[in-house]
């Protein structure tokens, strides 16, 4: 943050050195009776006074507002514009606009950076616009605000400043990842590819929707034969409701109570691997999905993969906050109950086995949904068995800006 | 172009006037500003521009070290004018180490600071008006600076690229004399930071503040920064009644003046231009300037014995009491004119026994303006300023009467006063001085005796008519003995085994006004006339637009005077002068003072009478400003013109004397010094006071004002028509939602409410409405019975609103 963090005029650094040179002189015209030394030093009000009167009388008219997108993904570029337009009568100069972006959700709560935008003029009527360039590391719910505006034009002397309250809110997805066909193997459903599309549609495939890589079951007739050819790897046509990948995913967000930084980059883990899961299947879109997060809160969104959803679902995993809870059980219990079809993938950031009953005790002592605890696949990071399954967002962009 | 380079650019010219500044004043060395100059715009192109050299940080220090000890040495033996011109060159020197450097922030705020405090230096050793002219440039080129500085650093913080090329100045390796590029920062940051934000600068920066609206902007400033100057500088209370603070500038330059004359120096001094005093006549009744139809004297001290050993005229005079006076009062019937005379402050005066002499056209009287310090040697022909002690303050001014002769005999002539009771002879102090100015060395000047007595025998005139005889000398200066003025005495010509007034007079016969007058005063009194010198100032440039003399070094002159009895006098005037008169008379034939005098006339001299004028108006209302003259100049017209038409309902005097008495009565004693520093003090205080009110006026009036006016208009509306049933209708609906559209008429109002209020309700305000009309635009005034109606209906309404509010909503 700027230290003019004050609001209206108050006089600069430069001010204060400037009234105290402006004092020595009138001091030693006083003393020693030097009226040339008194011109000087009365010379100097002007400059002072001019000053205030410009920089009182600038911001008043001036109007900012500000256009970002509503959601980014860590790590990605986002180009903020800051639009201002002066209904005064004259130009006003050289006026600093300083944003500030702070997180209020997620997991760095209360961190925040500013940067300050140069508007060099701004005119009577015509509206000026400058952009800044931001990127944020971590997920999260960011506030993108206040604006302060400041401007000491034309000397520096003194400094008016207006903060207008304008905030917007910016959420912050988790890193996409790449997520290998391992991972496709392992929630594939027992009765995926072509045994489960004839189950649904029976031979009626539907329309052509798009291409996606084999998986077991498929039909050979399904086959892309040029682009198998081209990727190298099996090629399947794809065709509208054909095929139903209904998943559910638990994001055990967990932390001891002094969190390490390993357990922290844990949970970072398996929030963008639940995040690409989400990507991945709103590609595909059609399917039923149930998302459940454990951490300081717990949220959970089941619905049909679509736009909406996916931005919901990006929502919650940008917001979860790391705690030491005890939350997991319930979450699995909520899960095997609403999320009827497809596999149930826990991603912990513990160590973490359904077979522990103390920990997954409702589940166990539930008869209904014991058992469909078979369908339930158990990952956690610091079992390191999330490593073939997944390819870190980072360590994809790193690769691609080395390159 | 780019803002650094503006700003570049900008900053030279600023250290270059500021050298001119110092440059300007008593300086010495006239080179070291001048390399300055020369040194602000080569490092612009061989610092800034191509970067060819620059000056490491240490190495500037090191630079910088050796500037202050060099300066140190000028510094330590020196008198106060020296001390000031070390510094200046100082601060020079500091100046052109840190145009070499790189330019960053700290490099630009200390050459800002030097270039300022080269003008404090110079404020002290440049009292001209040409400094003001110079502070005028110098004050446009600070404020462009100063504009260009705000947006440089407001870039440098803004943009990262800027701000990483700006650090690598600060941070250069040491010894890297020779400037290289420095390689710039990427500018993005660092990648682990959790948030990372950064802005461009915009494109049109270096338009927007290379373009002439900018310029307009800097003029803008400019004017209010001199109104400001103006008005804060002549409001401030002064207080000093001392007109200059003389410990450091008082002993600038001598004058050249001397109690006496050395036949060895002369000639540069009275080529001088400097000005010493400006005399303005003026008429005491009607304060018309007079303009003297001949050349004045303005006399000075007088030299009565000369000394053959060195070759000069002093002074051996001794005052006593008696003879040392105020100025008497004018004599009656005599015309007089007031003689303002005006010293430069930097004029140092000679002292006398009686204080500090003064420079006038004599004799000199006294009216209500004349200084009671002014003591008039009326032997000797002097006037002193009484001062307590040598260091005494000086006047800057003086006033004193003067006798207007224009018959030329009147205006030569000067009465010798007797002291006896019978005023028609000499008392014997007066005798003694005159026997005291026949002495000669009898058997000195063998051939200057034969040539007065050939000069005398030749003029055909009475010998023993002193004024015949004092007259056919001064002719045979002037006229007969073939004698020219020069300032420059060939050596070649002289006789180093004469005397230098025998050689003059007997040989080469070439000099000025003191070898003239020297050598008369010899003649005369071989003649047995008691003669005496007169040194001061004869004529001066009569400035047209200011009405006065301006007296310069130039016009410094020397004469003699010569005693005749009353007898020797002509009959015309005998009767005026029955103890005699000093008659004076100048030998010296026309010179170069009496040429500029004559060469008066024309655009050029039109312009340098009003240069000259400027030159005047600065020094009395700015360099000598002080408390005296601001309570006379400024306060007083003002208070004159402002309070006496209050002075009904506030008393201006009153007031005074009340804050008087109250800070009399907690201390503070204020009693004959109005503009004190308490004064001081409290006018600072009654500013900021005043500002504070000002502001609470100003936030007072945007947060209630408009909402007052409001009111206020309301309740205008109310008186003035009587409708205020009618707005108690409309503020009761518009409770409810129900408002009245601008442009809506209340009968479109009403029809527009008849889907939302009861058939009860519409019946109730119709006639309300009715009413309105009939008041608002019909004039009629209402019955008490009608009002009472409306209120019943208002009363009805308000049931069925109340009934509207609790009826059930679907």
């Amino acid at each position: 943050m700027s230290f003019w963090s004050r609001q209206g005029s108050m006089i600069t650094r430069e001010g204060t050195y400037y009234l105290l040179v402006m004092t020595f002189i009138v001091v030693g015209a006083m003393i020693r009776n030097f009226q040339l030394l008194m011109v000087l030093a009365c010379m100097m009000v002007g400059p002072l006074l001019y000053n205030w009167r410009v920089v009182q009388g600038s911001l008043r008219r001036l109007k900012f507002s500000r256009k970002l997108s509503h959601s980014v993904c860590a790590g990605d570029p986002l180009l903020v514009e800051l639009r201002v337009e002066n209904s005064g009568r004259g130009a006003v100069y050289a006026v600093v606009a300083c944003d500030v972006i702070e997180a209020v959700d997620g997991p760095k709560i209360g961190e925040s950076c500013d940067v300050e935008v140069f508007f060099a003029r701004v005119r009577n009527g015509i509206p000026e616009s400058s952009t800044y360039r931001a990127r944020v590391q971590h997920r999260g719910r960011y506030r993108v605000g206040p604006l302060e505006t400041s401007t000491a034009f034309p000397l520096g002397l003194i400094r008016n400043t207006l903060k207008i309250g304008e905030i917007d809110d910016l959420i912050v997805y988790p890193r996409i990842g790449h997520l290998t066909p391992a991972w496709r193997r392992l929630i594939q459903d027992d009765r995926s590819g072509y045994a489960a599309s004839r189950r649904t549609h029976g031979l009626h495939e539907g329309d052509f929707y798009g291409l996606r890589e084999w998986r077991t079951g498929d039909p050979k007739q399904w086959i892309h034969w040029r682009t198998t050819a081209k990727r190298n790897q099996l090629v399947v046509r794809q065709f509208e409701k054909q095929s139903e990948q209904d998943v559910t995913i638990i994001v055990d967000a967990w932390v001891s109570p002094q969190p390490t930084p390993q357990e922290e980059a844990s949970v970072e883990r398996i929030v963008s691997i639940a995040a690409s899961v989400v990507a991945d299947l709103s590609a595909v879109g059609g399917c039923q999905m149930y998302l459940a997060c454990a951490g300081a809160k717990t949220k959970s969104l089941h619905g049909s993969v679509s736009q909406a959803f996916v931005h919901e679902a990006m929502t919650i995993l940008a917001e979860v906050t790391p705690a030491p809870h005890k939350s997991i059980d319930g979450c699995l219990l909520d899960a095997l109950r609403v999320g009827r079809t497809g596999k149930v993938v826990l991603l912990s950031s513990r160590n973490l086995e359904l077979s522990d009953t103390n920990t997954f005790q409702e589940v166990w002592n539930d008869h209904k949904v014991r058992s469909e605890i078979g369908r339930v696949i158990c990952l956690s990071d610091a079992r390191d068995e999330l490593t073939n399954l997944f390819v870190d967002g980072a360590q994809i962009s790193g690769a691609k800006e080395s390159s | 172009m780019k803002v650094e380079r503006l700003l570049q650019i900008s900053v030279a010219v600023l250290a270059a006037l500021g050298a001119m500044l110092l440059g300007g004043g008593e300086t010495d060395d006239a080179a070291l500003p001048i390399a300055a100059v020369l040194a602000a715009f080569i490092s612009v192109y061989v610092t800034d521009i191509q970067r060819w050299f620059s000056l490491n940080r240490n190495l500037a220090n090191v630079a910088a070290l050796l500037a202050v000890a060099f300066s140190i040495s000028d510094f330590w033996p020196g008198n106060s004018t020296e001390k000031l011109q070390a510094i200046a060159k100082l601060l020079i020197y500091l100046q052109i180490v840190l145009l070499f450097q790189r330019k960053s922030t700290r490099v630009y705020w200390h050459l800002c600071v030097l270039s300022l405090l080269q003008v404090v230096v110079a404020a002290a050793l440049n009292l001209n008006v040409s400094f003001g002219f110079m502070l005028v440039a110098y004050m446009l080129a600070a404020l462009t600076t100063l504009s260009l500085f705000f947006i440089y650093r407001e870039t440098v913080r803004v943009d990262p690229i800027l701000k990483a090329e700006h650090d690598a100045i600060d941070n250069r390796p040491v010894f890297a004399l020779f400037g290289s590029r420095d390689e710039a920062g990427d500018g993005g940051g660092v990648m682990t930071e959790a948030v990372l934000l950064e802005s461009r600068l915009p494109k049109n920066l270096a338009t927007v503040f290379s373009s002439w609206q900018m310029f307009v902007q800097v003029c803008k400033l400019g004017i209010v920064t001199l109104i400001a100057t103006v008005v804060c500088f002549y409001a401030f209370p002064r207080p000093s009644r001392d007109q200059w603070g003389g410990g450091l500038a008082g002993g600038l330059r001598e004058t050249g003046f001397k109690d006496q004359i050395s036949f060895d120096r002369m000639g540069r001094i009275l080529q001088s231009d400097e000005m010493v005093m400006r005399v303005a006549f003026r008429s005491p009744v009607t304060d018309t300037p007079k303009e003297s139809p001949l050349e004045p004297y303005f006399r000075g001290t007088v030299l009565n014995r000369y000394q053959i050993q060195t070759s000069s005229w002093i002074t051996t005079y001794s005052p006593d009491d008696e003879g040392a006076t105020q100025l008497p009062a004018a004599p009656p019937n005599v015309e007089m004119v007031r003689q303002l005379v005006v010293l430069n402050p930097r004029t140092r005066l000679v002292q006398t026994a009686h204080g500090h002499l003064l420079f006038s056209v004599y004799p000199a009287y006294r009216d209500q303006l004349t200084s009671s310090e002014i003591i008039d040697d009326r032997l000797a022909g002097f006037l002193s300023f009484a001062a307590s002690d040598a260091l005494g303050a000086k006047p800057s001014q003086y006033n004193v009467l003067i006798p207007w002769r224009p018959a030329e005999l009147e205006n030569r002539l000067l009465a010798l006063e007797s002291r006896d009771e019978d005023k028609t002879k000499l008392d014997w102090r007066t005798k003694s001085y005159l026997d005291s100015l026949e002495k000669v060395e009898v058997f000195a000047f063998g051939e200057l005796q034969q040539t007065t007595r050939n000069v005398v025998e030749s003029a055909n005139v009475d010998q023993k008519n002193d004024f015949e005889v004092a007259q056919a000398i001064e002719r045979f200066f002037t006229d007969e003995g073939g004698f020219s003025y020069t300032l420059e005495i060939d050596p070649r010509v002289r006789d180093p085994n004469l005397d230098p007034l025998e050689d003059f007079l007997v040989n080469h016969r070439s000099g000025h006004c003191e070898y003239f007058a020297g050598a008369m005063a010899l003649m005369l009194r071989y003649q047995r006339i008691p003669s005496r010198i007169v040194v001061g100032y004869k004529g001066g440039e009569y400035n047209s637009v200011g009405n006065y003399y301006a007296v310069k070094q130039m016009h410094a002159h020397a004469w003699v005077e010569a005693y005749i009895p009353q007898k020797d006098l002509p009959e015309s005037v005998r009767e005026n002068y029955p103890t005699g008169a000093w008659l004076r008379l100048d030998p010296t034939p026309s010179g170069e003072t009496e040429v500029v005098y004559e060469e008066k006339g024309g655009m050029l001299s039109k312009a340098l009478d009003w240069f000259d004028y400027l030159e005047l108006m600065w020094r009395d209302y700015v360099v000598e400003m002080n408390s005296e003259r601001q309570e006379n100049a400024i306060y007083k017209p003002f208070a004159d013109r402002i309070w006496r038409p209050l002075g009904d309902w506030f008393n201006y005097e009153e007031w005074r004397l009340w804050v008087k008495e109250k800070a009399a009565s907690v201390g503070v004693d204020i009693e004959g010094e109005w503009f004190s520093w308490y004064m001081s003090l409290l006018t600072i205080f009654c500013t900021i006071a005043g500002f504070g009110i000002y502001q609470s006026s100003r936030w007072f009036i945007r947060r209630f004002g408009q909402p007052l006016w409001r009111w206020v208009r309301r309740q205008l509306h109310f008186n003035r028509h009587g409708v205020t049933f009618y707005l108690q209708l409309e503020r009761r609906l518009a409770r409810r939602g129900m408002r009245r559209a601008p442009g809506q008429t209340p009968y479109e109002f009403v029809d527009s409410l008849r889907a939302r209020l009861t058939p009860v309700a519409m019946d109730a305000i119709a006639p309300v409405v009715e009413a309105y009309y009939r008041v608002r635009f019909g004039g009629a005034v209402l019955s008490e019975e009608a009002l009472s109606g409306i209120e019943d209906r208002l009363t009805t309404l308000q049931v069925e609103l109340d009934q509207l509010d609790r009826s059930p909503r679907f």
